[in-house]
C-alpha cells in the first residue's frame, strides 16, 4: 500500500550541560494511506518526540535533528517533500492543513481564555480566508460532527467549560476541520477516563471511515492498539525494538519488552492473577545501558545467563543492571557469546543495540536472543 | 456580576473608611501646633477663637463634620490657605495628577509590554540583555535624577520640550516619561515572567501545529494570557502614578495634588490632609475594583470568582 509518512532513521538528541542524548535513534516508521499505525512504549521512551518531530514542533534547542528524513507523500503526482528540510513558509502550509495533530490534555492544550470557536475558526482561516459568519457556521459544524450536543452554544463556550471528553472532541473538531490527509494524535486518551477513551477512538475511526484519513496514534494503551490500529511499533529507549501487523503482534511478540508489556496489560478473559510488571524503569538517555538497551530489564538475559555454564576465560556479565558484572560466563560457549552482545557495545552497530530482524513477513524485532 | 460589583463596592467603602479613621487618629495625635507654624504671634484670643472654629478642641464633633461634608463634595478650610478651601484646592491640583499619571501608565504598558515581549521571546539574546540593563536602569534610577537628566537633554539642550510648567500639550511629555520609568520596569519585568510562563505552554504548540505563524502565536495566543499579571497590576499603578508624583511635579514645575499632599502634612494641615487621603484612597480602590471587573472579562476562568 501507498505511504502517507515515512520517517527515515530518525535521530533526535536533546542537549543539556553540553551532552546530548540520543531520545530518538534510527527510528524508521510508515504510515500507510487510510491506515491507523501505533506507536506505543512507555513514558519517556521517546514516542512523543517522534510524534512532534514530523511536524518539527519539537523545541530546538534543546532538541536537535541528527539524522534522518520525515518523507510526506501528499502531492498528486506521488511526489514526497522533507519535513525536516523544507522551510518554515511550507510547512505551515502542511501543519493544521495536510497533517493535523491532537495532543494529550485538552485543557492544557487549548487556550484557557479564547472560545473552542475562536480556536476553531483560527484552525481555518490561518489556511483559507473565509468570512467570519461562514467560518462561524464551521465551526458549528465541525462540532455536530464529533457528536457534541447543542453545538450552537457550545461553540462559545471556553475550555474550562467543558468536561474533558468533551474539550478532547472540540480538539478533534479543530484538528479535522481542514481535512487533513494524516492525524497525528499524541496520547489522545490518556487523560480520560476509560468510557471516554472509548467513544473518542471510535469516534476517530468513523471520522477515518468518512474521510480515507491516516492516522499515527501514540499511545500506551496496549489495549486500545489493538482494537484500532492496523499496525503496531513498539519503542524503547529511543529506539524501534518491533514492528508487526496488529494481530500477529498480539498472537505472537518476540521481542521481551513487547512480552512484558502484553503481560501486564489486564485482560477480561485471563486469569485473574497479579498483574505482572516489568522490572526497574525506562533508563535515563544521559546514561544509556551498553549493548541492548533493554538489557538490564529484560527476562530473557536473565534466563540465558542462568543456563550459560561458568568457566575459566570468563566474559563478565551485569545480569541485574546494577551496574557491576554479577555472573561470569563461558566465551567459548556460543550462547555465552550472543549473551555478551547484549550487555556490551557491538562491533559494526553505532549505538550498540541490536536492529531489527526480519522474523516472518511484515514482522520484525530488534534482539539478538529470540530465535 | 453586577451583585459582584455591589460587594465590592460595599468593601471599598468600608476600606475607605478604615483608612479615614486611622488617618484621622493619625493627625490628632501628631504632636505640634497648626496655628505656631507661622512667625506670627497670635493672640491667645485669636488662637481660642481659630481653635473653636476648626473644632480643634472637640475632636469627635470635627471627626463627624468633615467625613460628612466629604461626601458632599466639601472638604472644608485648611489651615493654610485662608483664601482657598480644600474643595478648591482638589478641584484645581487633581486633574494635573489624573492626566499625568494616566499618561504615565498609558505609555509604561505601551512600551513596557512589547520590551517584555521582546526580551522573552528572545530569551538570553542580545536584546534581551539590552532590555534587561534598560529596565534596571530605569528601576535604580531615582526620578529626580531621570527627571533633570530629560530635562537638560529635551529641555535644555535639544529645547523639543518647554523646561518646566502646565497648561500645553507640549508639557506633558518629558514629566509623564518621567513618571512612567519605573512602570515601564516594572511592566516590562511582569510580562517577560508571564511570557517565560506561557510561552512553552501546551496550548502555543497547538496553535503552531494548526499552522499559525510564530508571530501571531507569540502576540496572539501567549500574550492575552501573559498580560493578566499585567492587568492586576495596572489598578495599583494607575492609582500611584496618580498619587505619587510630588518629585516629578517638583522637578517640572507642575501644579499637582502631590505636593499639597506633602506640605499639608509638613504644615499640619489637618483639613487638607484628610481631603488628600480620602481623594487618594477612592482613587486605589476605584481603580482596583475597574481592575478586577476587567480581569473577570478578559480572563473567563474566574468570570463571577471576583
Amino acid at each position: 500500500m501507498e505511504s502517507i509518512l515515512q520517517i527515515q532513521n530518525l535521530g533526535v538528541s536533546f542537549r543539556r550541560d553540553g551532552k546530548a542524548m540520543p531520545v530518538v535513534d534510527g527510528m524508521s516508521l510508515h504510515v500507510p494511506q487510510g491506515a491507523t499505525v501505533a506507536l506505543v512504549g512507555e513514558s519517556g521512551c521517546g514516542k512523543s518526540v517522534t510524534a512532534l518531530s514530523v511536524l518539527r514542533l519539537v523545541p530546538r534547542p534543546p532538541a536537535c535533528f541528527e539524522s534522518g528524513r520525515v518523507l510526506f507523500h501528499d502531492s498528486p503526482d506521488g511526489g514526497a517533500v522533507d519535513l525536516l528540510t523544507i522551510s518554515e513558509r511550507d510547512l505551515r502550509r502542511i501543519r493544521g492543513r495536510r497533517i493535523a495533530m491532537i495532543f494529550q490534555e485538552p485543557m492544557t492544550a487549548l487556550n484557557p481564555v479564547m472560545t473552542v470557536g475562536q480556536q476553531i475558526v483560527e484552525a481555518v482561516q490561518v489556511h483559507r480566508s473565509i468570512d467570519r459568519r461562514a467560518a462561524r457556521d464551521l465551526a458549528v459544524e465541525a462540532l455536530r460532527s464529533v457528536r457534541i450536543d447543542d453545538p450552537q452554544q457550545r461553540v462559545d463556550a471556553y475550555p474550562h467549560q467543558l468536561s474533558g471528553g468533551m474539550r478532547q472532541r472540540a480538539m478533534i473538531a479543530m484538528a479535522l476541520i481542514c481535512e487533513p490527509a494524516l492525524l497525528i494524535a499524541d496520547e489522545p486518551t490518556t487523560a480520560l477516563d476509560p468510557t471516554i477513551q472509548l467513544q473518542l477512538l471510535t469516534l476517530l475511526k468513523e471520522m477515518q471511515r468518512q474521510s480515507g484519513l491516516s492516522i499515527l496514534l501514540i499511545t500506551h494503551d496496549l489495549g486500545a492498539v489493538r482494537e484500532f490500529a492496523d499496525y503496531v511499533y513498539v519503542m524503547y529507549a529511543g529506539r524501534i525494538v518491533e514492528q508487526a501487523p496488529v494481530d500477529k503482534l498480539y498472537a505472537n511478540p518476540l521481542h521481551p519488552y513487547t512480552q512484558g508489556l502484553l503481560r501486564c496489560t489486564p485482560r477480561l478473559d485471563g486469569p485473574r492473577d497479579r498483574l505482572e510488571v516489568i522490572p526497574g524503569t525506562v533508563p535515563d538517555f544521559s546514561q544509556l545501558p551498553t549493548g541492548c538497551r533493554f538489557h538490564p530489564r529484560c527476562q530473557l538475559t536473565r534466563d540465558r545467563a542462568a543456563e550459560t555454564p561458568e568457566e575459566a576465560l570468563p566474559i563478565r556479565i551485569d545480569t541485574q543492571g546494577s551496574g557491576r558484572p554479577d555472573r561470569v560466563i563461558d566465551e567459548n560457549d556460543a550462547a555465552a557469546r550472543v549473551l555478551r552482545r547484549c550487555v556490551e557495545p557491538c562491533v559494526g552497530q553505532p549505538s550498540g543495540a541490536p536492529a531489527l530482524q526480519s522474523f516472518g513477513p511484515d514482522h520484525f524485532a530488534a534482539c539478538w536472543l529470540v530465535e | 456580576m453586577i451583585a459582584v460589583i455591589l460587594r465590592r463596592l460595599m468593601l471599598g467603602v468600608v476600606t475607605i473608611a478604615c483608612v479615614y479613621t486611622l488617618t484621622f487618629l493619625m493627625v490628632i495625635t501628631i504632636p505640634g501646633n497648626p496655628l505656631r507654624q507661622s512667625d506670627r504671634n497670635l493672640p491667645p484670643e485669636a488662637e481660642q477663637a481659630l481653635r473653636v472654629r476648626y473644632n480643634m478642641d472637640n475632636n469627635w464633633l470635627y471627626f463627624r463634620q468633615f467625613i460628612v461634608g466629604a461626601v458632599h463634595g466639601d472638604f472644608g478650610p485648611t489651615f493654610t490657605y485662608a483664601d482657598w478651601t480644600c474643595s478648591q484646592i482638589i478641584a484645581d491640583a487633581l486633574p494635573v495628577s489624573v492626566v499625568l499619571g494616566f499618561l504615565a501608565v498609558l505609555f509604561a504598558v505601551v512600551v513596557g509590554v512589547p520590551l517584555g515581549v521582546i526580551s522573552a521571546v528572545k530569551r538570553g539574546g542580545a536584546l534581551d540583555l539590552a532590555s534587561l540593563s534598560l529596565v534596571l536602569t530605569c528601576m535604580s534610577l531615582p526620578t529626580f535624577v531621570t527627571g533633570s537628566g530629560l530635562l537638560i537633554v529635551f529641555g535644555v539642550y535639544l529645547q523639543w520640550a518647554p523646561v518646566g510648567g502646565w497648561g500645553t500639550v507640549a508639557h506633558l511629555p518629558l514629566p509623564a516619561l518621567t513618571l512612567s520609568l519605573p512602570f515601564i520596569a516594572y511592566i516590562a519585568r511582569l510580562t517577560r515572567a508571564g511570557m517565560l510562563d506561557v510561552l512553552g505552554s501546551d496550548f502555543i504548540r497547538t496553535a503552531l501545529a494548526k499552522g499559525v505563524s510564530r508571530q501571531s502565536a507569540v502576540w496572539n495566543h501567549a500574550l492575552r494570557v501573559a498580560f493578566l499579571p499585567v492587568l492586576s497590576y495596572l489598578g495599583p499603578a494607575m492609582a500611584q502614578a496618580m498619587t505619587g508624583s510630588f518629585v516629578v511635579e517638583k522637578v517640572f514645575g507642575v501644579p499637582g495634588l502631590g505636593q499639597h499632599f506633602v506640605n499639608a502634612a509638613l504644615n499640619l494641615d489637618a483639613g487638607l490632609i484628610l481631603a488628600c487621603v480620602l481623594v487618594y484612597s477612592t482613587i486605589l480602590v476605584a481603580f482596583n475594583l475597574v481592575v478586577d471587573v476587567l480581569y473577570g472579562w478578559l480572563d473567563p476562568r474566574i468570570a463571577g470568582a471576583v
